[in-house]
């Protein structure tokens, strides 16, 4: 690559100092001045495509980042004033599921244990009426 | 060869000026990066933060979500859980209903209940004996001797089958099953008991010296029967006796109105690891009979006393007393 003022820029004077040179110098002139226009083109190219691709992943971003705003702004006492709520409501929300598992579990035994004892007594009782209530 | 000159003079200016074009070119468009690479950072930073920020509160509004999903779910459940235990209830009470009303049909003698003969387990035998007065402890007798009543443990076991009294009582088992679905686990500063009746604290005072504070927590039921929890504690340093306290309160049941034949058993045991006493206390009154089951527990400086007072008219009362009592435990001081 070339540095800048490396460039081969020609100018007027420079030119007609070009008259006085043999063909073969001209021609080797020539293709410095186009070897060094290509040059210059790839580098425009190089440099233009990574601003393409700086602007085009700017703007990539910026759309991502009005997604989220739209979503945070979405939330209508702001993001750090309703995770405080959330957070006290999901800790009383497993204080109840813990008491509610605890009251389920409980409701549950003594279903059973009075559905055992309505199996166990009943016999039982019909026998006693059967024997002594004739 | 002019031409060729000229043409290549053409070709020399013409990519000259494509040149600083292209350099011009080139200028801006550096130039244009230079001010969009410290955006696009700061964009970035930006959207990581808005990102993040949005991912934890998302994360957060799922969780809280989920558990209130979780509480709805469990609402049902417990709802669903209400409504079979209502059914196994009220099957549950149209049985004890049945059966109390069966048993008291016979014990009253509606079914014709006479004994031509019965055998006592300490060999007396009472002939023509008909029911006067059944209680879950004793039964009165009008036989051909006279009147008398009898203590449960003493009749044969077709009397008490038909009676239903005894260890296989139905009504009694019925009781139990309902005491202990009524139980409640009740913390009482200090001392844990699952209890059927709701205890309250009620003022107790101790004129002692070495008496520092005494609280009691009381409750009774409709069927003659009394929980009290009393809580003492003393000076530190003084001397404490179990024995001395159940000597003491056997002492003082002793003295009510009306009291004959106190009779007390003591047995030593623990409680949460504490030394602790056991009495069974029961005496005649007023044609009845009263009896009590007392634990006493000691806790260093601090004595418990924990006591079940019921009749012999307290339909369940020895079994449910006995988990009364073996419910309590002696709670860890924080």
């Amino acid at each position: 690559m070339l540095n800048e003022s490396d460039r081969l820029v020609l100018t007027p004077t420079a030119a007609l100092q070009f008259k006085r040179k043999s063909s073969s110098q001209w021609a080797a002139a020539g293709g410095i001045a186009l070897s060094l226009l290509l040059c210059s083109c790839k580098e425009k190219d190089a440099v233009l495509k990574e601003k393409k691709d700086l602007q085009t992943a700017l703007n990539q971003a910026r759309a991502e980042m009005d997604t989220y705003q739209l979503k945070i702004n979405s939330v209508e006492q702001g993001i750090p004033a309703t995770a405080v709520a959330l957070e006290a409501q999901m800790k009383a929300s497993e204080k109840a599921n813990t008491e509610l598992t605890q009251a389920i579990s409980e409701l549950n035994s003594k279903t059973t244990h009075l559905e055992e004892e309505v199996k166990t007594l009943r016999p039982k009782f019909e026998a006693y009426k059967a024997k002594y209530l004739r | 060869m002019t031409f060729l000159k000229i043409l290549l003079f053409l070709a020399a200016v013409g990519g000259a000026f494509y040149g600083a074009d292209c350099y011009r070119k080139i200028e801006n468009a550096k130039s244009e990066l230079a001010d969009l690479r410290p955006a696009f950072s700061q964009t970035k930073e930006a959207l990581s933060y808005s990102k993040d920020a949005w991912d934890k509160y998302e994360a957060l509004k799922i969780k809280a979500d989920h558990a209130a999903a979780t509480t709805a779910a469990l609402k049902q459940q417990q709802e669903s859980g209400e409504n079979k235990l209502k059914a196994a209830l009220e099957q549950f009470t149209a049985l004890a209903t049945a059966t109390n009303e069966a048993v008291n049909k016979v014990r009253t003698g509606e079914a014709g209940l006479a004994f031509p003969e019965i055998k006592l387990t300490d060999g007396r035998i009472l002939k023509d004996a008909k029911v006067r007065k059944v209680e879950e402890t004793q039964v009165s007798f009008m036989h051909s001797e006279g009147i008398g009543s009898v203590p449960v443990a003493q009749l044969p076991a077709s009397v008490l089958e038909q009676l239903d009294l005894g260890n296989s009582s139905l009504s009694t088992a019925m009781d139990i099953t309902a005491a202990g679905l009524m139980a409640k686990t009740q913390h009482l500063d200090g001392l844990s008991v699952r209890c059927p009746i709701p205890l309250v604290e009620k003022p107790y005072k101790l004129e002692l010296k070495a008496v520092i504070t005494a609280k009691s927590f009381q409750g009774k039921a409709a069927d003659e029967m009394e929980v009290s929890v009393n809580k003492i504690r003393y000076a530190k340093g003084t001397a404490l006796n179990l024995d001395g306290a159940v000597a003491g309160t056997l002492k003082s049941v002793s003295a009510l109105d009306g009291i004959t034949n106190p009779q007390q058993k003591v047995k030593d045991t623990k409680v949460s690891t504490f030394p602790a006493k056991r009495a069974s206390f029961s005496a005649n009154r007023f044609g009845s009979e009263l009896l009590a089951e007392s634990l006493f527990i000691l806790n260093g400086e601090e004595m418990w006393m924990i006591q079940v007072i019921f009749s012999s008219k307290s339909k369940g009362g020895r079994p449910i007393a006995d988990n009364i009592l073996s419910s309590v435990k002696i709670e860890s001081t924080p």
